[in-house]
């Protein structure tokens, strides 16, 4: 019974997230690579499909081009600068529209159960049998490649796990006491699952969520390299996708993007387990 | 010594993101064999730790036992290795839980759980064993033994899992059976069926009973002494008509007095609640005084300073408290 | 009777199962299966039993959390299990409920405060500043200090969150308030407490109760009438006084027996046993219960008529009534153990 401060689960759960150092790491790196996305730009201002030097030099060898460049000789630090807003960007907007149509679709087939659940599972069932990254490029295909089409195309082929999560929470919390004590009180349906139930649902869909950012990274970033993202937005993946004939060549073309990408989604992955040890209640004190 | 088992001065400390906080506090305890030893107190108050750590089963790595020894016909639990303490559990001293339902494994049958006792101590073969586990089945009453010893924990009811538990611990014969709080989970009427198969299998083998609960009517019906725990020490002691006759300390006095006592027959009153006003306070705000003092209705301010030693208040019963202190400063080892 | 606040009449409440296969019979499981009662205003009405006997689910019927497959419910003349949608939702602010578990009944992401005001808020009762300084008073009475108001659910014990519940539940002036085993999850010490606290806001403000318990100590505490349920079936309801001076149904015996009590020592051996009206086995489940007396499988006094016809509740003399056949119509129990 501590009355120190009235500590709610997220304040908690902060406290516990803040002493686990390889989620911190993780966090310190996000925020490297988010200010490089956002600040990156100002402070090297080239434009990553400039002819800045000879194509395929090697880093190193050229003062204008510090990494090298790519087939084209376009400069690779300046795709690597532009390229982490675009791969952030879809990351977070993709994982956003999955945990959406997830939520969506997990808390009504929890919530109500019987012929909603059954018929709202077997499409969950559908979109999970379907190959993710073929569906994926269908679409994209479908409707012209753009950042765009690519942030929903991923979104609406990862909803499924966020959608089982998310049943799966309601199906045990719609059991606890509090739920029938709301209705008790005269809460309606749609107060209970959006207003009671969905937040007590939400530390593993966070959890979740935060890995699927990491999940739709990669799968930017493997459009990409089949050439199916928007050739106006240079992208990491973009960056080993276009140079993807002349890899056994040129290392540095595979190796800094990906470094990249790997970093970034370490660092996702590394955050996402800290919030989940962090809302774990086994470790919270009684 | 006769007591069979000892404990002395234990100490059990846990790691919390309160810092380390003491459970157990210099508990000293002892049961003889064949009697029934009542462990009665509120939840917090240590009983079921004590019962750990004698099993040695204290919770790894946040909880330590720092202090106090634990004989055990003779022997120091406390400092035999994990291989010694295997062949003891189980064997000489058993204990059975509150859940019937979580303490057994869903996927073993009844009878391998039960076999499995009997064949890792004794040595049995399966045939053996198999024997054995009938022959406990039939003593703990379950009806169609040879038929049951063969489904599996969710085919029973809670009452006869609870009674598959007891043949699982007797069935090595131990010494001491602990039993933490055996029947709180289970309908009241299942209850008193456990209650009579525990004496009447007391009877029948000699066991000596370790029984921890919080209910005061149960200790009253099986227990031979009683030890009363509060807040992670010891505050009483002594033979159960004592104990429930005329109780030394306050806090027995309030357990005794809070309780709606069923009356029967013609002109029944309704007893009068009297409640202990407060809550047991959280183990790591402790001070050096007696922890019940804030809740005592007789407190000086003595009680805050330092914790009472032992008094003696009769024979084989003993209190913790600053209000059997004699003027003179009389007081018992 | 005129001065009843709450009239159950013939309730049931059954559940469907699962088939297990195909060309399985479809089995029902009766969890309620035709209980009347009336509680007076003012009044403790206690409900009485075990895992199995229906007590809970009776509750929750009532209180419109569970459906009722038959019956009706009457709330101070009105039939209250009749009602849908938007009445439904106003009236429950008459009647509200007390959980057993006051480490699930309370939403651990609202602070103690919103708990407490959210049932006015969704009643529409009164304005916000009348509902904080009801929220306020309300903590004070059960016992708890008005800044603990914003403090989360696991900053509290378990007598403190069970406060809690009450406050809530006694946020929108309900007439009747069922209590669904308040004290069985707390400490002895604790339990005391609760339920002195309990008897004093019932004289405060006048309420009824419908007290659920296995815990025949408390309801002898706490309870004008007492009903005992087996199976989804009342076997008797009595006045206090009459269930525990003259209690007359062989199930009534064994859970009076099994009550371990502080001035009787367990006797040991035969003459032990024999001191003890004992049941053999486990409360068996309501899914196909017997015909004739539910109870008469595990009846030490059972005849042939008990298994064959189901007895009805009937009234021996005022305030006493009770399903069993060897009842004598003079209200006798010959077969009454002597122990009790």
């Amino acid at each position: 019974m501590d009355e120190n401060a009235a500590r709610g689960p997220w304040r908690e759960a902060w406290s516990v997230f803040r002493r686990n150092y390889a989620a911190l790491i993780g966090l310190a790196i996000l925020g490297l690579v988010l200010t490089v996305a956002i600040a990156g730009p100002w402070i090297y201002p080239v434009d990553p499909f400039d002819i800045v030097a000879a194509p395929k030099t090697a880093p190193g060898e050229d003062a204008d081009a510090i990494l090298g460049t790519d087939y084209l000789g376009r400069d690779m630090l300046a795709g690597l600068v532009r390229g982490g807003r675009p791969t952030l960007m879809v990351g977070f907007f993709a994982a956003m529209i999955a945990t959406g149509i997830g939520i969506t679709m997990g808390a009504l087939g929890g919530y109500y159960g019987g012929k909603v659940d059954a018929v709202l599972g077997r499409i969950t069932e559908f979109f999970q049998v379907l190959p993710a990254l073929l569906f994926a490029m269908v679409l994209v295909m479908l409707f012209t490649p753009s950042i765009v089409t690519v942030t929903f195309a991923i979104g609406f082929v990862a909803w499924t796990s966020m959608a089982r999560l998310t049943r799966a929470e309601f199906l045990r919390i719609r059991q606890l006491e509090y739920v029938r004590a709301a209705r008790a009180i005269g809460s309606s349906d749609s107060r209970i699952i959006w207003g009671v139930i969905l937040p007590n649902a939400l530390p593993p869909i966070i959890v979740a969520a935060t890995l699927a950012t990491g999940t739709a990274i990669l799968f930017e970033a493997g459009l990409s390299f089949l050439g199916l993202s928007d050739p106006n937005v240079m992208s990491w993946g973009m960056m080993i996708g276009s140079n993807r004939n002349y890899l056994r060549e040129m290392w540095w073309a595979v190796t800094f993007p990906g470094v990249c990408i790997f970093l970034t989604v370490l660092a996702i992955s590394l955050v996402g387990d800290g919030l989940n040890d962090a809302f774990n209640p086994r470790l919270r004190t009684r | 010594m006769g007591a069979l088992l000892e404990i002395e001065n234990l100490q059990v400390e846990f790691d919390t993101w309160e810092g380390r906080v003491r459970v157990l506090d210099g508990v000293s305890l002892s049961v003889n064999a064949g009697e029934t030893l009542g462990i009665v107190g509120e939840s917090g108050c240590g009983k079921s730790m004590t019962a750990l750590a004698i099993m040695g089963l204290v919770p790894r790595p946040a909880g330590h036992v720092t202090g106090g020894s634990v004989r055990f016909d003779g022997e120091d639990l406390l400092k035999a290795n994990e291989a010694r303490l295997r062949e003891v559990r189980g064997h000489r001293i058993a204990m059975i839980f509150q859940e019937p339902m979580t303490s057994l494994n869903p996927v073993f049958t009844v009878g391998d759980q039960v076999a499995e006792a009997a064949r890792l101590h004794l040595g049995l073969t399966a045939a053996q064993a198999r024997r054995r586990t009938i022959e406990m089945l039939k003593a703990v009453h379950i009806p169609e033994a040879e038929r049951r010893i063969d489904e599996y924990p969710h085919q029973f009811s809670g009452g006869m899992r609870q009674r598959v538990m007891i043949a699982m611990a007797l069935v090595c014969e131990p010494q001491v059976l602990i039993a933490d709080e055996p029947t709180t989970a289970l309908d009241v009427t299942v209850q008193a069926q456990i209650f009579d198969l525990l004496q009447e299998l007391r009877d029948t083998r000699g066991t000596a009973i370790v029984l921890i609960t919080h209910d005061m009517g149960a200790i009253a019906e099986m227990a031979d002494r009683v030890v009363v725990m509060y807040a992670g020490r010891k505050v009483e002691e002594g033979a159960v008509e004592r104990i429930l006759g005329e109780p030394a300390h306050p806090y027995t006095r309030g357990l005794l007095a809070c309780r709606p006592q069923l009356k029967l027959g013609p002109g029944a009153v309704r007893t009068a609640l009297q409640e202990i006003p407060g809550v047991v306070p959280p183990l790591h705000l402790l001070g050096r005084g007696c922890a019940f003092a804030e809740r005592c209705g007789e407190a000086m301010p003595r009680c805050r300073e330092q914790f009472p030693g032992e008094s003696e208040v009769g024979p084989g019963h003993r209190a913790s408290c600053w209000l059997l202190e004699a003027p003179e400063g009389r007081r018992a080892a | 009777m005129s001065d009843a606040l709450l009239r159950v009449d013939d309730l049931k409440v059954h559940f469907p199962l699962r088939k297990r296969s195909l060309f399985a019979a479809p089995q029902t499981v009766r969890a309620v299966d035709g209980v009347s009662f009336s509680v007076r205003r003012g009044s403790t009405f206690g409900i009485v039993g075990e895992s199995g006997s229906g007590k809970t689910t009776t509750a929750l019927a009532i209180m419109r959390l569970v459906d009722i497959t038959a019956g009706q419910v009457d709330l101070a003349g009105e039939t209250f299990s009749a009602l849908q949608g938007e009445q439904l939702r106003t009236a429950r602010r008459r009647m509200q409920i007390i959980f057993q578990d006051p480490y699930s009944s309370l939403n651990p992401r609202m602070r103690a405060g919103a708990i407490v005001k959210e049932p006015m808020q969704r009643m529409a009762i009164g304005t916000d500043a009348e509902r904080d300084e009801r929220v306020r008073s309300l903590f004070e009475q059960v016992g708890l200090r008005a800044d603990q108001a914003q403090l989360f659910p696991h900053q509290f014990s378990g007598g403190q969150r069970q406060r809690i519940g009450i406050a809530r539940a006694l946020a929108t002036k309900p007439e009747l308030v069922v209590c669904d085993e308040p004290v069985s999850a707390l400490d002895v010490a604790i339990q005391a407490q609760i339920l002195n606290l309990l008897g004093s806001l019932q004289k405060q403000f006048g309420l009824t109760y419908l007290f659920i318990s296995h815990d025949l100590g408390v309801v002898q505490y706490l309870c004008d009438e007492v009903a005992v349920m087996y199976l989804g079936r009342i076997v008797e309801y009595s006045t206090r006084e009459a269930l525990f001076e003259n209690p007359l149904h062989p199930y009534t015996w064994a859970l009076l027996s099994a009550v371990p009590r502080m001035g009787r020592r367990r006797k040991g051996g035969e003459e032990g046993r024999n001191s003890r009206l004992r049941l053999e086995g486990d409360p068996p489940s309501p899914i196909n219960p017997p015909p004739g007396c539910r109870f008469s499988a595990r009846c030490p006094f059972a005849e042939e008529r008990c298994r064959t016809e189901e007895p009805l509740l009937r009234e021996i003399r005022p305030g006493q009534r009770v399903a069993c056949h060897l009842v004598r119509d003079d209200g006798t129990v010959p077969h009454r153990p002597a122990v009790l």
